[in-house]
């Protein structure tokens, strides 16, 4: 009988609302990883797009050939929205937390596709992720879908996550391992 | 284990409108359904379907909303940035049984989170994947995804578990061979 091929390896709650979230000793014995994430700002209600960006980062690497990525969806106000970045300092997703206002966080999932090569080249990381208001109007409206590589030499051994302001207290992430083999 | 099952539902051998989960478990983080389906409905394109998500069975307006980004064999459509305060969440479509008899189902997975009426986390959200390719032209195939949210809300957003989750066929019904698979995460 086959083990299990998808396991739980961490669950991480925001408690004090802390500026960043992160699993920082992600063991390297599967294959690959999901990761499911519902955010918000704790005291933070920005009224611009940008101010909702979630900026993802790997071992803390901030090297700008390590992300590049592209991502297309739906924004507030817009019925249309794509972007890229060749050389990008992180994988940041568009209205990836929501206002402290909200009546609900953004939530969604990452996967992160052979995360424990420590080649330069071959790791991805593919996202969907949104929020919607049942009364429209707020900023951090969106349905994203977004893809990208890490091109580190290295395994990913932590994923971190922040914005422009802090994390409300019960914004989570839990991060699952997954087996091909 | 991270992802059990946890029910099947199926229209059987009777056409039906509505599939229903009834009594969802309370005890996990976030739902998934995975199935396909179709309607008996003669579309005359396939994004004309509707695949309804109802929470709790509660069909009261002015709880929903949701976006939408899609493609059918001809174009990317332009996007839908929100409906909102509708009373129900979209979140599929399908080809209907002009293109063959109903022959190619359409396949989607839906992640639901937030479901336990915890107002720590606020109101119930969702995000859906549904594709279906024919051999048929005129616009039956399609690929999209759905997000929206439910008012799940008494005094505080969020604050009503979600136990139920009927599956509507917006036009005529579910094919007999339609079947959904209801999955819990710890």
């Amino acid at each position: 009988m086959a083990s299990s091929t998808h396991v739980l390896i961490e669950a991480l709650v925001a408690s004090g609302t802390p500026g960043a979230m992160e699993f920082d000793s992600i063991p390297g014995t599967y294959t690959d990883l999901e990761l499911v994430f519902s955010l918000q700002f704790n005291s933070y209600n920005p009224s611009t797009q940008a101010g909702h960006n979630a900026i993802w980062r790997v071992n803390d690497v901030t090297t700008n050939t390590v992300y590049p990525y592209l991502g297309w969806g739906v924004l507030h106000g817009s019925s249309d929205s794509s972007t890229h970045e060749d050389t990008a300092t992180s994988h940041l997703l568009k209205s990836g937390i929501a206002q402290t206002n909200s009546a609900n966080m953004t939530c969604g999932r990452m996967m992160f596709y052979d995360y424990a090569n420590s080649a330069g080249t071959g790791k991805s990381i593919q996202s969907f992720h949104s929020n919607v208001y049942w009364n429209g109007g707020t900023y951090d409206n969106a349905l994203m879908a977004t893809s990208g590589n890490v091109n580190l030499a290295a395994a990913i051994t932590s994923i971190k996550v922040y914005g422009d302001s802090s994390f409300k207290n019960g914004s989570y992430m839990r991060l699952y391992g997954i087996s091909r083999s | 284990m991270a992802l059990t099952f946890i029910a099947e539902i199926s229209a059987n051998d009777t056409d039906t409108e509505n599939l229903v989960f009834t009594g969802i478990p309370q005890t996990y983080t976030s739902l998934r359904i995975m199935g396909i389906g179709n309607t008996s409905y003669a579309l005359s394109q396939g994004f004309n379907g509707v695949f309804a998500l109802q929470f709790n069975e509660d069909t009261a307006a002015l709880k929903n909303a949701y976006m939408r980004q899609a493609t059918n064999n001809s174009s990317v459509l332009s996007n839908n940035p929100g409906t909102f305060n509708a009373s129900y969440g979209e979140c599929g479509s399908m080809s209907g049984t002009t293109p063959d008899s109903g022959y190619y189902p359409a396949t989607y997975i839906i992640d639901i989170y937030n479901y336990l009426g915890d107002s720590t986390y606020g109101n119930v959200q969702y995000f859906s994947r549904s594709v279906s390719a024919t051999s048929h032209s005129s616009f039956y195939g399609h690929t999209a995804y759905f997000a929206g949210t439910y008012k799940n809300q008494s005094s505080a957003p969020g604050d009503t578990p979600i136990t139920s989750l009927q599956l509507k066929s917006g036009f005529g019904n579910w094919l007999r061979y339609s079947k959904f698979s209801l999955y819990g995460r710890d």
